[in-house]
């Protein structure tokens, strides 16, 4: 599509709170068409990273639970935002069971992994990081 | 002058006459944004030759934390007159009948504002001046004797400051969470495995003690609000909490838009005559942004299950939730290296 979702999502945030949001009473009005129009701005970036994000950390996920011998064959039904979310949250917590028994495993194979664990969670907060202008 | 509720306006005025036998008349209600955990609107009354103002603290139909707004009504009133500015706290009303949902009035402060954390300046020339009271003001709260204050709230033990409040917040995600928290609960666990020494004192600790949570008027505090999480405590959690980096205006150097955090930490050891030992600020710090963590959850839970749809609930529960969550994951890994 053209223009991009993102790019209508970002046009229309600028409008929410330069010319719409002024216009509205002040208080709780214009403070709530700000914060929409923010969030709309933080919409235009999961657009255009959400799915690759997922993608990424899913692919992830299921490396370091097969490189630690946690069975699992998850797979997203689709690559759509809900569907790659829904095989995350799977993930996600076989992730959390497994991190927490390496930390209870005093080897050397075990604190290698969490280190592992721990590098991924530092890139999926950067990767899941959101951005707001400087007002 | 406009009155956005004309219904709530006619409630207040009832309610005013009925238990202070008062004939007012509501000229101005307007909401205020930002209260995600109670509504806040600014009333102004008519009476006989004479306008007044104030502000009321209304229940939400469902708030972002479930908090005692008798603790909030008792921190208002304990501190009032004493150095640490805030405004005088007029009435609590429990009857739901009233006003539809338990609510407080109070003091209007006029012709001060609140900081944005999205604002870039908020202070101007002003900031390190505001930084040396917002910081020192701490201190004095941490300095506090709260029998001398009139506070009866449960007291911890020095050694389980860090504990109850871990506890608490983890049940917060427990209860909250609608998809797991990998980061949050390796944070939980970090917590856990490295306590930090038992608290120099019990304090009135504020719980929500950060920019945006106060009202300044040229580069003068004028009063400290949103006491609804206040509890007796380590004062080290109030200090971890304002240093947030979520805080920073978009520097991180400068916590709270204000000042480096070096100058922060010397105006509140000057004022509270305690210290802010390193060992233990590694674990208040992280703490802090586990509680915002938390905070954020709640918030995310409350608008995917429909009960406060608010839009503040759902910038928090997104834009704040991965701001923290990258805090917590750079912080644990640089533990860990």
């Amino acid at each position: 599509m053209t223009p991009e979702v993102d790019t209508l999502l970002n046009i229309g945030a600028g409008k929410l709170m330069m010319e719409i949001g002024p216009a509205l009473p002040p208080g709780y009005s214009q403070g709530s068409a700000s914060t929409i129009a923010m969030s709309m701005l933080l919409s235009a970036q999961e657009y255009a990273k959400g799915a690759d994000t997922r993608i990424w950390e899913n692919a992830r996920m299921a490396e370091l639970l097969a490189a630690n011998g946690v069975a699992d064959d998850t797979k997203a039904a689709s690559n759509t935002i809900a569907d790659l979310s829904a095989a995350n949250a799977v993930l996600g917590r076989k992730l959390i069971a497994l991190h927490e028994r390496l930390e209870n495993d005093t080897s050397e194979a075990a604190r290698q992994a969490v280190r592992e664990i721990l590098a991924f969670l530092k890139e999926s907060g950067d990767r899941r990081r959101l951005y707001l202008p400087v007002m | 002058m406009s009155v956005a509720d004309p219904a709530l306006a006619e409630r207040i005025s009832a309610y005013l006459k009925a238990t202070q036998g008062r004939d007012t008349r509501v000229t101005l209600l307007e909401r205020i944004y930002g209260g995600a955990s109670r509504e806040t609107w600014r009333v102004k009354l008519e009476e006989g030759d004479a306008a007044k103002g104030f502000i009321l603290r209304r229940d939400p139909p469902s708030s972002l934390i479930d908090t005692e707004r008798t603790v909030e009504f008792s921190a208002y009133r304990a501190f009032h007159k004493t150095g640490v500015p805030v405004p005088e706290a007029l009435a609590l009303e429990q009857d739901e009948s009233w006003l539809e949902r338990p609510f407080f009035l109070m003091e209007e402060i006029e012709n001060a504002v609140a900081a944005s954390v999205l604002q870039g300046e908020p202070y101007g020339d002003h900031a390190s001046a505001i930084g040396t009271q917002f910081f020192g003001t701490l201190g004095e709260i941490a300095k506090g004797d709260p029998s001398a204050l009139g506070i009866t709230w449960d007291a911890p033990a020095r050694d389980a400051c860090w504990s109850v409040e871990l506890d608490r917040w983890e049940k917060v995600i427990d209860e909250d969470e609608r998809e797991p928290q990998p980061i949050a609960r390796a944070a939980i666990r970090w917590l856990r495995r490295n306590p930090p020494p038992p608290a120099q004192k019990i304090s009135v600790v504020h719980g929500d003690y950060r920019t945006g949570n106060f009202l300044f008027r040229e580069g003068q505090i004028v009063a400290i609000l949103d006491w609804e999480m206040a509890h007796l405590g380590d004062p080290l959690e109030d200090l971890g909490w304002a240093l947030d980096p979520l805080w920073a205006h978009h520097n991180p150097e400068r916590p709270g838009g204000m000042c480096s955090r070096a100058e922060a930490i010397a105006h509140w050891e000057a004022a509270s005559g305690l210290k802010a030992d390193p060992a233990a600020m590694k674990w208040w710090d992280m703490f802090a942004s586990l509680k915002g963590l938390a905070i954020w959850i709640s918030a995310a839970a409350e608008v995917h299950d429909g009960t406060n749809t608010d839009p503040v609930n759902a910038f928090a529960g997104w834009y704040c939730l991965a701001f923290h969550n990258q805090v917590l994951s750079t912080r644990l890994q640089e533990l860990a290296a």
